[in-house]
């Protein structure tokens, strides 16, 4: 495998030459992807695995078959019932022929696999075979059991199958009959060829790899000198599978969609003879953040041959489709400028208007605020700052660091704590960076009740104490809030009677990263949540949290309560009005922001109370739950 | 003028209730309401909220795994349906029907819509009818009950999470939209829940 050093770390990788394993998995994937038939032999044997079997209609399969029931002993259906009345010599007792219809067979590499014993591996066994074992038992490594003589060949076909993080051999104990052996060998040869263009393929792709370019150069791929050799070319039925099967193996490099983002970043497609992008529709899944693309000097004619990839390659920055007749057509830049809004470049040309700003752009988001009759506030309504303050940034680090001594520290007995997981948010249009849409670590806990019905899990979902509450707090992923940005949470907090105290009611909107996410994708992945506390004094300055409700939901950003995207005109907004270089007007904008006090009254509050924004706020949410609050005293009468 | 101050209730606590303080009355109830409560398995889950017909009971069965015991069960199943059913009539008469709003909010609840401070339904039905056209999808709700006020009811802590669209375009723009409620069971027989405390906020 020579120029392997000059690829990227990954492009080096799963060589493919490791042993059976490579070869199985080829096979299937292979056979999976569209019959990637190389010309062997079909399957044979009665019950061959149905992927295997895409076309059974076949000359040869239909010869194979009955050569192979002729020569491998009784029909089906007789030899079963016969030969279990006779229980089969027992092993260890040397080289042994077969009994009847019956083939002694051995699985081997299980045994030191640490998770699964032998009963675990039968029972995995004769879910893939379809078939009971008979007399299985464990003898030393292996397992043995016996198999029908016609089903060996299927058997065969899970040879190296990986199971429980290793493979399984499945072999037979003795060498097998002649009239068998003739019926597995086209088997056989089929997957050794499948694993022999697996590895062409590689090379191919190792071939074609520009790392300064970061490119995959992809052009001409028929006059590639060991493509040629392999006879892809010389019908077209095996040309239409070349490309599928070699962005399959250029899939198999890579772990994740990171390192394909980083290590591709041009495919050149050009001299294919390409009539449209049927053959070549792959390539936007294994790439899908291609930025420069080029089809030079096909034969693509209209927008329809490129329909496939219309919603594709939302990061695409360059096209060239030169050469192809389709850039005759009438307003052809301005069409494919539509399809890519991304493209900052055509055939070489660069269009005159900038792509509008990337939607992963900090302050994204799903467009204008449609107008409101009252303005979006990025402060929430706080009755007590500081203890509010106070819960909240010791709450979420207590939370994130050390969940066991969070919940001894905020919860007692009497505290209910469950989460929901809205698992159909909106989220930002393209962005894959952030938004991971794996919920399987919630969903066993989510109480969403839009989806929940059954009053059983209703209520073994809603935790109770503090061991309950950590114990479900241990299946969730772990957590990071950045408290020290206050940017990223918007959140309110009133003052409501619980029991016989004043607690606080807080309600809070923010996102959290899941380290453990960072290392599984390759990308640092958020989520957004909701969260509802009720919380009351504990001590002096201790907080005990009466009732918790979380609901988390895909990365939405922080656009919804950001300042710059409250820019829907204010009918007389006083507030935009005030010059903002002025300490004091500014402090008297930001209470009238918080409280829609009039300028008048906010300026007067500000003054009595020392210009100190969160006295201001305290004495104003004094008054007004009072009722004291003079009725001109507050801005943006709802109606007029 | 608008409604941003309306009369004091008589449930409101004189002056500012400050966080920490004792409030001297029982949750959201005047003591002179609170009567003995009865034995749990009388409690009828959901009875007549909203109108909503509910023919499940409460289960008597043993305590679930959530940890919580048979009182607690019922309870939840409770707030459960209560939650429900508000989900259910709330959202829907957001848009259609804007002139009934005040009747979901008790006179003094407080109530912040995107941080702005609102008093009672009559300031929530006043912005809703001035509002455009809305269209909302509560994609997740969950809900907890609170203390049980001794009349086979409790109040209940809601939390929601969906998306909101303006207007009845199909392009119309849309949003997301977090909001917690506390809701109090009042006087009326069927039993309704009524907004106590409500935070609205566009999270997306």
């Amino acid at each position: 495998m020579t120029g392997r050093s000059s690829l990227p770390a990954n492009l080096g990788r799963r060589t493919g030459v490791t042993g059976g394993v490579q070869k199985r998995r080829a096979s299937a994937k292979f056979d999976r992807e569209g019959d990637f038939d190389m010309g062997g032999q079909p399957p044979t044997g009665p019950k061959a695995r149905p992927i295997s079997g895409a076309k059974p209609t076949r000359a040869t399969r239909s010869n194979t078959v009955p050569n192979q029931k002729l020569d491998s002993g009784p029909a089906k259906g007789i030899r079963p019932v016969r030969n279990t009345a006779r229980p089969p010599p027992g092993v260890g007792k040397g080289p042994r022929q077969p009994t009847g219809g019956f083939i002694e067979m051995k699985v081997s590499g299980w045994k030191n696999l640490p998770k699964v014993n032998d009963i675990e591996t039968i029972i995995f066994l004769e879910k893939k075979l379809k078939e009971k074992l008979r007399k299985p038992r464990a003898v030393g490594e292996n397992i043995l059991f016996q198999l029908p003589l016609i089903k060996v060949p299927t058997a065969l076909e899970w040879d190296n199958v990986a199971f429980a993080g290793g493979n399984l051999r499945i072999q037979p104990v003795n060498e097998l009959p002649v009239s068998i052996q003739a019926a597995i060998k086209p088997q056989m040869d089929r997957s050794e060829q499948a694993q022999q263009t697996a590895v062409l393929l590689k090379n191919v792709l190792i071939s074609r790899y520009i790392p300064d370019a970061k490119m995959l150069d992809l052009s001409a791929l028929a006059t590639h000198p060991q493509l040629q050799g392999s006879g892809f070319f010389s019908q077209e039925s095996t040309r239409a599978k070349m490309f599928p099967a070699l962005m399959k193996v250029a899939d198999e490099q890579f772990t994740n969609r990171a390192e394909k983002r980083e290590q591709v970043v041009s495919v050149n497609l050009a001299n294919n003879t390409l009539p449209d992008i049927t053959m070549v529709v792959s390539l936007s899944t294994t790439f899908p953040e291609l930025k420069n693309l080029s089809l030079e000097n096909n034969n693509i004619s209209t927008f329809k041959q490129l329909e496939a990839w219309r919603f594709k390659f939302r990061k695409l920055e360059q096209l060239i489709l030169t050469g192809n007749p389709i850039t005759q057509l009438p307003n052809y830049r301005e069409e494919v400028r539509k399809w890519w809004k991304t493209l900052v470049m055509l055939d070489n040309v660069v269009y005159p208007e900038p792509p509008p700003a990337s939607k992963d752009a900090k302050g994204a988001g799903p467009g204008p605020f449609p107008q409101t009759p009252l303005s979006i506030k990025p402060t929430g309504m706080v009755d007590d700052p500081e203890h509010t303050n106070n819960f909240l940034s010791t709450f979420f680090p207590s939370f994130d660091s050390d969940r066991k001594g969070c919940v001894q520290t905020f919860y007692n007995e009497s505290s209910l704590f469950s989460i929901s997981v809205n698992v159909s948010a909106p989220r930002l249009p393209g962005d894959s960076k952030h938004s991971i849409q794996k919920w399987d670590a919630y969903i066993p806990k989510s109480r969403n009740m839009v989806r929940l019905r059954n009053p059983t899990a209703i209520k073994d979902r809603c935790a109770k104490n503090p061991a309950n509450i950590l114990k479900l707090w241990d299946t969730l992923p772990r957590t990071l809030h950045d408290v020290t940005d206050p940017s990223k949470w918007a959140y309110d907090s009133r003052n409501v009677p619980m029991g016989d105290m004043i607690g606080m009611q807080m309600t809070v909107h923010g996102e959290y990263e899941e380290p453990e996410n960072i290392a599984r994708e390759g990308v640092a992945s958020k989520r957004s949540f909701s969260r509802t506390f009720m919380v009351v004094p504990n001590g002096a300055d201790g907080y005990l949290i009466r009732r918790d409700i979380l609901i988390v939901r895909a990365y939405g950003g922080t656009h919804a309560w950001s300042p710059e995207a409250q820019a829907q005109p204010q009918a007389a907004g006083p507030a935009q009005q005030v010059p903002d270089n002025n300490p004091k007007q500014q402090l008297i904008a930001q209470l009238m922001a918080q409280t829609s006090l009039t300028q008048k009254y906010a300026e007067m509050c500000m003054e009595q109370t020392g210009w100190d924004i969160s006295k201001a706020l305290q004495a104003f949410n004094e008054v007004r739950n009072s009722g004291s609050l003079p009725p001109d005293a507050l801005a943006q009468p709802l109606v007029s | 003028m608008s409604g941003f101050n309306p009369p004091r209730g008589p449930r409101q606590p004189s002056g500012h209730p400050n966080y920490g303080q004792r409030s001297g009355s029982s949750f959201y109830m005047t003591p002179n309401r609170r009567a003995p409560d009865p034995p749990l398995h009388k409690i009828q889950p959901g009875t007549g909220a909203f109108n909503q017909t509910n023919q499940s009971s409460p289960r008597q069965a043993q305590s679930s795994s959530g940890g919580t015991s048979m009182e607690d069960d019922v309870l939840i199943q409770l707030s459960y349906t209560a939650a429900k059913a508000f989900v259910q009539n709330y959202y829907n008469d957001l848009h259609t029907s804007r002139s009934t709003l005040t009747n979901y909010y008790t006179p003094t609840a407080t109530i912040s819509w995107n941080g702005n401070a609102l008093t009672g339904g009559s300031d929530f039905q006043k912005l809703y009818e001035t509002m455009p056209a809305t269209t909302y999808e509560v994609q997740c709700f969950d809900a907890q009950p609170l203390v049980p006020n001794g009349r086979g009811q409790c109040s209940i802590l809601l939390a929601t999470n969906g998306y909101v669209k303006f207007g009845d375009d199909k392009d119309a723009p849309s949003r997301g939209f977090s909001e917690s409620l506390i809701l109090e069971p009042d006087n009326s027989t069927p039993v309704n829940f009524l907004i106590t405390q409500q935070s609205v906020r566009f999270v997306f």
